[in-house]
C-alpha cells in the first residue's frame, strides 16, 4: 500500500518531466536528447558552445515558452476542473461551468474587433472572463446564499448570452481579416507564445492554483452538500466564493494567452481520481501534474503530427472527447 | 450530582415566512441522556432539531448551550460543541471510510491546513467506537445503509461534541441495522454525550430513551420519562389511531418491556 503510493507519486512526477524532456527536442527541427541536455546545461555551468546558434534559438526562443505555457495551462484547467466538480458535488462539471470561457472569448472577440492589439485583446479577455464569472455568481445569490443549482443555471444562462454576443461581433466583423483572426483564436492555440504572454498568465495562474492547493482538503467537506459542511463548521459561502475566484483567475488567465482549450479540466480529474482515489488532498496535486504532462503532449501532437499545425483547442476535444466516452464506458458512470 | 442541562431550549417559537412551524417550546437535555422527539411526519421535528444545532434562528426564545446563546456562536464554535447526523445522504465521490470519518476534523483544523497523524487517529477511534473500525479502508458508496449511518455517527464524534442531534437515525434502515444504530446511540450516551433524536417510532423511545417530548402540529403534548408519557391515550393523540402501550417481560431474560403496539380493527 505504501509502496505503491510511493510508486504513484513518482510516476506524478516523473511524467510531465519527461514530456518536457521529449518536447524539447521533439520537432520539425529535431534535436539530439544529448545535444539538449548541453544546450540546457550550458545555461547553468560554463562548457564551450560548439553547436549551432539555431539550436539554442529553437530550444529557448521557441521550444520552451511554448512548452511552459503547455505545463501551466494543463496544470491551471485541470486543477480547477477537480476543484469545481468536488464543489459542484458533480463529476461532470469543467472549469467554463460559470461561463468564464464565452466571457473571455467574448472579451477577445470585441478587442479585435475594435482595436486588434494583441495586448488589449489578453486583458479584454481576462476582465471579460472575471466579469462573466461575477455576474453568474451574482444571478444566483438569493438570501446571502448561492445554491449550486442556481449557481450552475446561472452559469448556463452567462455563457449563452456571450456565446450570441460572440456571434454578433464575428457577424459585423470584416470577413477578410478581423474574422478569421476572431475565429482563430477562438479555436485555442498557444503556438505564438512568448515570454510575455507567459509573464502575464502566470501570476493568476500561479495564484490560483495554489489558493486552491490551500483548502483542498476542505473540498472533501464541501462535497457532502452546504448543509452538512456547514454542520462541520465551514463558513461555506466564503470558501465556495474563494474556490470560484481561484478557478476563474486561472481559466481567465488561460483563455486569455491560448483562447479555448476544452475537455482539459473535464478529463483529467477522471484520469485522477482513478490513480489516486476521490480524496482532493492528493487529487488536486495529482490533477495538477496529469495536466501538465497531458496538454504538453497533445500540444507536441498539435506541432508535430500534421503537415500544418492544428490549433490545440480542436486536438484537446478530438483527443478528449473520444477519450471521455471511454472512460464514461470503461466506468460505466459509476466513477469507479 | 450537578444536573444542569448542557442544551436547553426556552420559549422557542420558529416560522417559515409567517406561517408557525411551533410555538413556545421548552425542552432540556442533560450530559448522558437520550432525549426522543416523537412525533408524525410533518409535526416540526426536523426544524426543531435544526433550530437546536444553530443552522436557523428562532423567531422568539432561544437555544442554551450551556449557559451561552446558540444563536451567537459561529459555526465553527458551533462545530465544535454540537454534531448533527443528518436524515438524507448523497455523495457523488466514493471517498473511503475513513475519509469520511476524518471530515468530522474539520472543526478542529486550521483553514489552509489538513488532517494530521493525530487526527487521523482520532478518526480511526470514533470508527472503533462506533464498532466499524475494520471498515476503515472500505468505500463508502459501497457499504450497507447501516454501515455507512455508523460512518455518519463516527464522523460526528470526531467532532469531540458534547450534543449529537440526530434526525430519523434509522430511517431506511432494516430491523437489525436499526437495533444497531439505537444501541450504539445509548452507549454513548452512557459514554457522557449529550443526544436528541427524532423519530416517528414509539418504540425507539420506549426502548432507547431517557426523556421523550411528543410533538404534535408545533407544540409538545408531554414531556418527560417515557414509562410516564408514552401512554395509550397520549400516542393516540399524537398519532390520531388507536394504540395499546404493553408492559410485558421478555420470556428470555426477564428483562422488563415496554412496547407499542396499533390496535387493529
Amino acid at each position: 500500500m505504501k509502496r505503491n503510493r510511493r510508486k504513484t507519486t513518482l510516476f506524478l512526477v516523473l511524467s510531465p518531466v519527461t514530456a518536457v524532456f521529449i518536447s524539447l527536442f521533439l520537432g520539425r527541427y529535431l534535436i539530439a536528447p544529448s545535444d539538449v541536455l548541453k544546450v540546457l546545461a550550458a545555461k547553468v555551468i560554463p562548457i564551450p558552445q560548439n553547436w549551432p546558434e539555431t539550436l539554442n534559438t529553437v530550444i529557448f526562443s521557441i521550444r520552451l515558452p511554448r512548452i511552459l505555457t503547455a505545463l501551466l495551462i494543463g496544470a491551471g484547467l485541470s486543477i480547477s476542473g477537480a476543484a469545481f466538480q468536488g464543489l459542484f458535488r458533480n463529476p461532470l462539471v469543467s472549469p467554463d461551468l460559470l461561463g468564464v470561457s464565452s466571457a473571455a472569448g467574448f472579451g477577445a472577440s470585441l478587442a479585435i474587433l475594435l482595436s486588434g492589439n494583441a495586448g488589449v485583446v489578453q486583458v479584454s479577455a481576462f476582465l471579460f472572463g472575471l466579469a462573466g464569472v461575477t455576474l453568474a455568481y451574482l444571478i444566483s445569490r438569493v438570501f446571502r446564499t448561492t445554491p449550486l443549482l442556481m449557481l450552475v443555471l446561472s452559469g448556463i444562462v452567462v455563457a449563452a448570452f456571450f456565446s450570441a454576443l460572440i456571434s454578433a461581433t464575428k457577424f459585423v466583423a470584416d470577413p477578410i481579416d478581423k474574422l478569421p483572426a476572431i475565429t482563430f483564436w477562438l479555436m485555442g492555440s498557444i503556438n505564438s507564445t512568448t515570454y510575455q504572454d507567459l509573464a502575464i498568465a502566470f501570476f493568476p495562474i500561479t495564484i490560483g492554483i495554489t489558493g486552491l492547493l490551500m483548502v483542498r482538503w476542505r473540498i472533501n467537506v464541501m462535497s457532502f452538500g452546504d448543509r452538512e459542511a456547514r454542520a462541520l463548521g465551514i463558513k461555506t459561502e466564503v470558501l465556495k466564493v474563494f474556490i470560484i475566484i481561484c478557478a476563474t483567475l486561472i481559466t481567465a488567465a488561460s483563455v486569455c494567452i491560448s483562447g479555448l482549450i476544452g475537455w482539459v479540466g473535464l478529463v483529467i480529474p477522471h484520469i485522477g481520481r482513478m490513480i489516486v482515489g476521490p480524496d482532493h488532498k492528493a487529487l488536486l496535486p495529482a490533477s495538477i501534474a496529469l495536466g501538465a504532462a497531458y496538454l504538453l503532449i497533445i500540444d507536441d501532437i498539435a506541432r508535430i503530427v500534421f503537415t500544418s499545425e492544428i490549433p490545440l483547442g480542436i486536438l484537446t476535444a478530438i483527443i478528449g472527447a473520444p477519450f471521455f466516452a471511454y472512460l464514461l464506458r470503461k466506468t460505466r458512470g459509476g466513477w469507479h | 450530582m450537578a444536573l444542569n442541562p448542557i442544551l436547553r431550549l426556552e420559549d422557542g417559537t420558529f416560522d417559515y415566512s409567517g406561517k408557525a412551524v411551533f410555538r413556545n417550546l421548552n425542552l432540556e437535555v442533560l450530559r448522558g441522556e437520550v432525549l426522543c422527539i416523537l412525533g408524525p411526519n410533518g409535526c416540526g421535528k426536523t426544524t426543531l432539531l435544526h433550530c437546536l444545532g444553530g443552522f436557523l434562528d428562532l423567531r422568539n426564545g432561544c437555544v442554551k448551550l450551556n449557559s451561552t446563546i446558540v444563536a451567537k456562536l459561529s459555526e465553527l464554535e458551533l462545530a465544535r460543541k454540537i454534531a448533527f447526523v443528518f436524515q438524507n445522504h448523497e455523495t457523488p465521490f466514493p471517498y473511503s471510510v475513513l475519509d469520511v470519518a476524518l471530515m468530522g476534523r474539520a472543526p478542529h483544523i486550521r483553514i489552509f491546513s489538513s488532517p494530521s497523524r493525530k487526527d487521523e487517529a482520532i478518526a480511526e477511534d470514533s470508527l472503533a467506537r462506533v464498532g466499524i473500525r475494520h471498515l476503515k479502508e472500505k468505500l463508502f458508496t459501497r457499504i450497507s445503509g447501516g454501515e455507512r449511518q455508523l460512518v455518519l455517527i463516527a464522523r460526528a464524534l470526531s467532532q469531540e461534541p458534547e450534543i449529537l442531534l440526530m434526525d430519523e437515525p434509522t430511517s431506511h434502515l432494516d430491523f437489525k441495522n436499526q437495533t444497531l444504530i439505537l444501541q450504539t446511540v445509548n452507549k454513548l450516551a452512557n459514554q457522557g454525550l449529550a443526544i436528541v433524536m427524532a423519530s416517528h417510532f414509539p418504540d425507539h423511545a420506549l426502548l432507547f430513551s431517557h426523556k421523550t417530548a411528543l410533538m404534535k402540529d408545533g407544540t409538545l403534548l408531554a414531556t418527560g420519562l417515557p414509562s410516564e408519557i408514552v401512554t395509550d391515550e397520549n400516542l393516540g393523540d399524537l398519532y390520531d389511531m388507536e394504540i395499546s402501550v404493553i408492559n410485558t417481560e421478555d420470556p428470555y431474560n426477564g428483562n422488563k418491556l415496554t412496547i407499542a403496539v396499533p390496535r387493529l380493527a
